[in-house]
């Protein structure tokens, strides 16, 4: 029968065994997998620089390609793009020569309407002018008779006027003196006497109606 | 106008406007007596109205056979004769002196002669004035004044 104490110190040196087979293992492991890491790293660079070197070749292709169709196609472009603007620079050079074709008729008419209207203007303002000045000259020549005439007739009433103060001291200063001569002396056979002779200057002037 | 041959012998009395208002009064009072009275009627009427009215009155009415004392026939007679004085145009007569009857008369005769129409005279006298007259008729004014001879 096999002691314990024997099993005990198997299972130590196996347990020990056993720990640094895996240690070692682990150890192994671990140096296959950073190897492979640096291999695929390495394959890995590898691969991009041939990529890039790839790619950088097909971007030159690619750009040259793409120049090519673009420059053609500008080409084309342009080109339509030109006839285009060509074409419409026509008619838009068509379109001004048109307008100004007709502006110029038009401002040509629209100068002689102006021209028309503003002789007619002018004819009718001097017509207007003239009417207004012969009217003004009549008018003025009327006032101007009229003051001349009511001047006139002023001078004239105050001439007889005038001659009437004077007349009528006249009168006054030989009714006087005649009264004191003639009344004083007449009797009234000789006042009727002048009556009668009165009454018949009168009647021969026809006075009565006969 | 032209008054009635009976009319004029009566009027022949009546020569300013003065006399006129005198002979119209003298005729309404007849005609009141001739209404209210009852007695000697022309006796009342002489003693009421004017001489020198009342005579060419009578006289005019008893030639023409126009009794006095019918009171109708005479009412008749005054109230045609005052209304023939009504109308009768006027002679407007101013003079420079005052005239006497006889003057009055002889200018009154010396129109009547030669104015064809009945007339009163209205006569003024303005003592202003210097011999001669101023007349006026039918709407005219005349001066016949010394005055108006002598002066300009």
């Amino acid at each position: 029968m096999i002691s314990d104490s024997a099993v005990i110190v198997a299972v130590v040196v196996l347990a020990v065994f056993f720990g640094l087979l895996f240690f070692f293992f682990s150890f192994y492991l671990s140096k296959l997998i950073m190897e492979r890491d640096k291999t695929t790293e390495l394959v890995q660079f590898q691969l991009s620089q041939q990529m890039n070197q790839n790619s950088a070749k097909s971007n030159e292709d690619f750009t040259k390609i793409t120049k090519e169709v673009i420059e053609a196609s500008i080409g084309d472009s342009f080109k339509i793009m030109q006839k285009q603007i060509s074409e419409v620079l026509n008619v838009h050079k068509s379109v001004v020569k048109d307008s100004e074709k007709t502006f110029e008729k038009e401002l040509a008419d629209l100068r002689q309407n102006f021209v028309d209207s503003s002789n007619e203007s002018l004819t009718a303002i001097k017509n207007h002018v003239e009417s207004e000045g012969a009217l003004a000259k009549d008018i003025l020549s009327k006032k101007v008779e009229a003051e001349f005439s009511k001047v006139e007739s002023e001078l004239s009433e105050y001439k007889k006027a005038k001659e009437n103060v004077v007349e009528n001291e006249v009168r006054a200063v030989v009714n006087k003196i005649a009264k004191e001569v003639l009344n004083k002396t007449f009797s009234s056979s000789e006042h009727e006497k002048i009556v009668i002779d009165a009454l018949e200057v009168a009647k021969k002037e026809g006075f009565f109606g006969v | 106008m032209k008054t009635p041959v009976l009319y004029d012998e009566i009027l022949d009395c009546v020569r300013t406007t003065r006399e006129r208002w005198d002979f119209i009064s003298s005729v309404d009072a007849c005609l009141q007596l001739l209404h209210s009275s009852k007695g000697d009627f022309a006796s009342l009427v002489k003693k009421t109205i004017p001489k020198k009215y009342a005579e060419p009155l009578f006289e005019a009415a008893e030639k023409h056979g126009i009794g006095v004392d019918k009171s109708e026939d005479f009412g008749k007679f005054l109230t045609e004769l005052r209304a023939s004085v009504s109308g009768v145009p006027t002679i407007y007569l101013t003079l420079a002196f005052e005239p006497t009857e006889s003057n009055l008369e002889r200018i009154y005769v010396w129109l009547k002669d030669n104015v064809k129409s009945r007339f009163f005279i209205d006569l003024t006298v303005n003592s202003r004035l210097v011999g001669g007259c101023i007349l006026g008729y039918n709407g005219v004014i005349k001066d016949l004044t010394l005055g108006s001879r002598v002066t300009p």
